[in-house]
């Protein structure tokens, strides 16, 4: 049903030139994966996908396309996190046709073995923040409710980072990651040294979530892509319940506004800082 | 060489009588999956966990090496620390394969690396055949066989409550010595295996083809063609058995520090981005391109070798599904097409 309205949205705005490409997914090469794909003309609409599995967060490659008028499928996490970007002036929202699907959760496996991704279960927002088009009935409920991450992370912190390869999967897949240098590759001065020493690895994290708090949309994708399943997502919500608390404000939920870090009134809490 | 017997009770005593004078890497339990790594005292490898994330390379060429370190007005001269040897204990085939492609380039190359030297020939590497492969596995394709190895001393062959150790050097002789000679039953056992395995291996991809259709190939419009989702991070290389491209940098603090080898992939801008601030390789097609033509074209044309052994750890790890596999179907098709044109 998803699918075909996609497929049928993607093709209308192709055939009348009001895009020039439309971000979706495509059959994967194994079973329970999907992969990007950026149908470009009409006959590429057939090969659209929707399903459980679709997971990869599409907001991630509109920086591609510079100038170009794109159709985009968001779930609610990836719609959040174009919603930072939009108040953050790297994608123009009139170069955008919106399909928002309404959510439950995405999959690993199929059939029988599908089991929901570990980075859904304690979503609570089902429902795209922005989008021209929403697909899918209304989803009301969290899987589980969201755990308060009691206590220090830190010493668990430290033991992941000891498994870190610097790959940086966690950061190529983020959108907001979109620096052209990221300060971890930057070579003057030398930030972070090549290699997999643990302390260089957490100050790299550290540094990405410090980066990302506030503005995240919490679509997972940083823990998804990692080879070695840290549970980044964890460190990442604890830092975001932190902003919540503080400022009243989960990220990309507001269009109208821009967020925790893009205001300032004098009457901000300042605890955090010396 | 008389085939040995390991009894799968017996293999963590077996492990640690080795141990005193050796370091053991095998492979571990790692959050649902497993890896090689240094085996603590007594502790079991996991000989039935599938495919270690990473390949066995890490043990030999390890992601970050010291070569030597200085404080200013001294440098304090390069030497190969002595560890105890290593055994590498479970590896699978495609893993032995991809230290006989490191060994071309860092062992009988023009420069010979020290530290992969010392370790190299001081280890002994034990094989251990896979019972069935995993999806995305395509060592078929090389001509790889876990049932007849390449570069081991000893292979392990699953034999139902244990495995045939299967000598293949006088080094692996020595290390299985201790054991007991195979039983009939059990080299029955161990050949059904291989009987079983050959019989459900996943369809081939045409690497013949392949490497005849880029063996001249550098420009063509073929590589924008198949870039499709990758976002250039280097989880790929890193888990790759042969990648080996490194970066050699100064880590300094006041006067002292030291001079350190790490891994750097290919996918990566700063790979070669220059001095200037110059980067002749700025498209993720010419980053893919590169990957592609080390594996398949110039390990080809400099080490008589392929760069891929086709443990297909590239496809599991890759956050978007790229699949070399069908990135080789569709340049194959493409490349011959233009060849003809």
């Amino acid at each position: 049903m998803i699918q075909r309205a996609i497929q049928k949205l993607a093709r209308e705005k192709l055939e009348a030139k009001a895009i020039d490409l439309f971000l979706g997914y495509a059959r994967g090469t194994l079973p329970g994966r999907v992969k990007p794909f950026a149908a470009a003309g009409a006959a590429d609409c057939d090969r659209l996908v929707w399903n459980e599995n679709c997971d990869t967060n599409l907001v991630n490659y509109l920086a591609r396309y510079p100038g170009k008028k794109i159709g985009i499928v968001v779930k609610p996490c990836d719609a959040r996190t174009l919603v930072t970007l939009l108040h953050e002036n790297q994608v123009k929202r009139e170069n955008l046709f919106i399909v928002g699907v309404n959510c439950p959760g995405v999959k690993t496996g199929v059939g029988a073995e599908a089991a929901m991704q570990p980075q859904c279960l304690a979503c609570e927002i089902r429902k795209p923040p922005i989008a021209d088009v929403t697909l899918g009935g209304p989803v009301e409920t969290a899987i589980a409710p969201q755990a308060k991450l009691a206590g220090e992370l830190w010493d668990e912190f430290k033991g992941e980072m000891q498994r870190c390869i610097r790959c940086f999967a966690c950061r190529n897949a983020c959108p907001l990651c979109y620096c052209t240098t990221c300060f971890a590759e930057q070579t003057m001065p030398e930030l972070v040294y090549p290699g997999n020493d643990a302390a260089e690895s957490a100050f790299f994290q550290l540094g990405r979530i410090m980066h990302i708090a506030g503005r995240c949309g919490e679509c997972g994708g940083c823990e998804r892509a990692c080879p070695m399943d840290i549970p980044l997502q964890k460190i990442i919500r604890k830092a975001a319940a932190f902003l919540e608390e503080t400022y009243g404000e989960k990220a990309g939920l507001s269009v109208e506004t821009p967020g925790a870090l893009g205001t300032f009134s004098p009457t901000d809490n300042n605890s955090i800082f010396l | 060489m008389n085939p040995k017997l390991l009894r799968k009770t017996e293999i963590a005593a077996f492990v640690q009588s080795l141990a005193p004078s050796h370091t053991i890497v095998a492979p571990q339990p790692d959050e649902g999956q497993c890896s090689y790594g240094v085996l603590s005292n007594g502790a079991q490898p996991a000989l039935d966990g599938g495919r270690p994330r990473k390949s066995a390379k890490e043990a030999l060429y390890p992601q970050k090496e010291r070569m030597f370190a200085f404080e200013a007005g001294a440098v304090e001269p390069c030497s190969v620390e002595p560890e105890p040897p290593l055994i590498l204990f479970g590896v699978r085939a495609c893993d032995l394969k991809g230290i006989e492609a490191l060994d071309t380039v860092l062992l009988h190359g023009a420069f010979v690396d020290a530290f992969y030297k010392a370790r190299r020939e001081a280890a002994a590497i034990v094989g251990l055949a896979c019972e069935k492969m995993c999806p995305t596995c395509f060592c078929n394709s090389f001509g790889i066989d876990p049932y007849a190895p390449p570069a081991c001393d000893v292979n392990l062959v699953p034999a139902g409550d244990a495995f045939v150790a299967q000598p293949l050097t006088e080094k692996g002789e020595a290390l299985v010595a201790s054991l007991p000679d195979a039983d009939a039953a059990h080299l029955a056992t161990a050949r059904k295996a291989g009987e079983a395995f050959h019989a459900a291996e996943n369809p081939k991809v045409a690497v013949d083809a392949f490497v005849e259709a880029v063996a001249e190939v550098f420009e063509s419009p073929a590589w924008e063609g198949i870039v499709d989702g990758c976002i250039n991070c280097g989880g790929c290389t890193y888990v790759c058995p042969t990648c080996h491209c490194f970066d050699i940098v100064d880590e300094t603090i006041g006067h002292r520090g030291q001079r350190v080898r790490a891994w750097d992939t290919c996918m990566a801008a700063r790979f070669t981005l220059h001095t200037s601030g110059h980067n002749p390789r700025v498209t993720p097609a010419q980053r893919l391109r590169q990957r592609i033509l080390h594996k398949f074209q110039y390990m080809k044309k400099n080490q008589s070798i392929l760069g891929c052994t086709g443990c297909g750890r590239c496809v599991a790890v890759c956050p978007v599904n790229w699949d070399i596999r069908d990135a080789i179907g569709r340049l194959t098709e493409e490349l011959s097409t233009a060849s003809k044109a």
